[in-house]
C-alpha cells in the first residue's frame, strides 16, 4: 500500500477500531467474521459515530481507513465482502468513494470484483476484495454471484 | 442456494444499519454480538 498515507492514530476498543479527527468527529471501523460463508472472509464497515465541526472535509479519514485495510491485507488469505445498499440513499456515493480509495491504494495483485443488483426496494452494490493468489479466489467470486442472484 | 446461506446474506444487509445505530447509542460490542448474532474481530 502507498507510503504516502497520513492516517490518524487509531485505537482498538471493544473489538472495534476508532479514530477521532481534529474537528472532533469520531469514526468507527470494524470487521465481522463471515467464516460461515468462507474461510478467512470478513465484512468491513466504517461510519461516523459522532459529528465534528460541520463542513470540514477530511481526507485523512480515507488514509486511516486505508491503513487499517492495508494491515488486514498483509495476509494474502484474507478477503473482504463489502455491501452497499440504498437504504439511506447514499449507496452510489459510498461506492464511488470506495472505488476511488481502492484505485489509490491497492497494491498490484489485490483485486476488487464488483456486482450490482436490484431488489423491489433498493439497489445493491457488492464488492469482494481479495488477492489474486488467494487459493479460494474462484469460490469467493462464486459466492459474490450467489449473493447478487439471491437478492435480484 | 441453500436456505442457510440465503439467510446469512439477508442478515448481512440488515445488520449493517442496526450495528452502526447500536454503536452510536453506546451499546457494547458484546451486547451487539448477542443481539445480532455476529462476531466482531480485530485481525490487524
Amino acid at each position: 500500500m502507498s507510503s504516502s498515507l497520513h492516517p490518524y492514530r487509531y485505537w482498538i476498543e471493544d473489538d472495534k477500531y476508532l479514530f477521532r479527527t481534529p474537528s472532533g468527529a469520531l469514526y468507527v471501523a470494524y470487521f465481522l467474521d463471515l467464516s460461515s460463508l468462507a474461510e478467512n472472509l470478513f465484512t468491513f464497515n466504517f461510519d461516523r459515530v459522532s459529528m465534528g465541526d460541520k463542513g470540514v472535509v477530511d481526507t485523512q479519514v480515507c488514509d486511516t481507513v486505508c491503513t487499517i485495510l492495508a494491515s488486514f491485507f498483509k495476509e494474502h488469505i484474507n478477503s473482504i465482502l463489502i455491501v452497499c445498499d440504498s437504504a439511506d440513499g447514499r449507496e452510489k456515493a459510498r461506492m464511488r468513494l470506495f472505488n476511488a480509495w481502492f484505485d489509490r491504494i491497492a497494491p498490484e495483485g489485490l483485486i476488487k470484483v464488483d456486482r450490482t443488483g436490484r431488489t423491489s426496494s433498493y439497489e445493491l452494490f457488492v464488492s469482494i476484495l481479495l488477492w489474486q493468489d488467494n487459493p479460494a479466489k474462484e469460490q469467493l467470486k462464486a459466492l459474490l454471484e450467489d449473493y447478487c442472484n439471491m437478492v435480484t | 442456494m441453500k436456505q442457510d446461506k440465503k439467510d446469512i446474506f439477508t442478515k448481512l444487509m440488515e445488520d449493517k444499519k442496526a450495528i452502526i445505530d447500536s454503536i452510536r447509542n453506546g451499546v457494547s460490542t458484546e451486547a451487539i454480538e448477542k443481539e445480532r448474532n455476529v462476531k466482531f474481530v480485530t485481525p490487524v
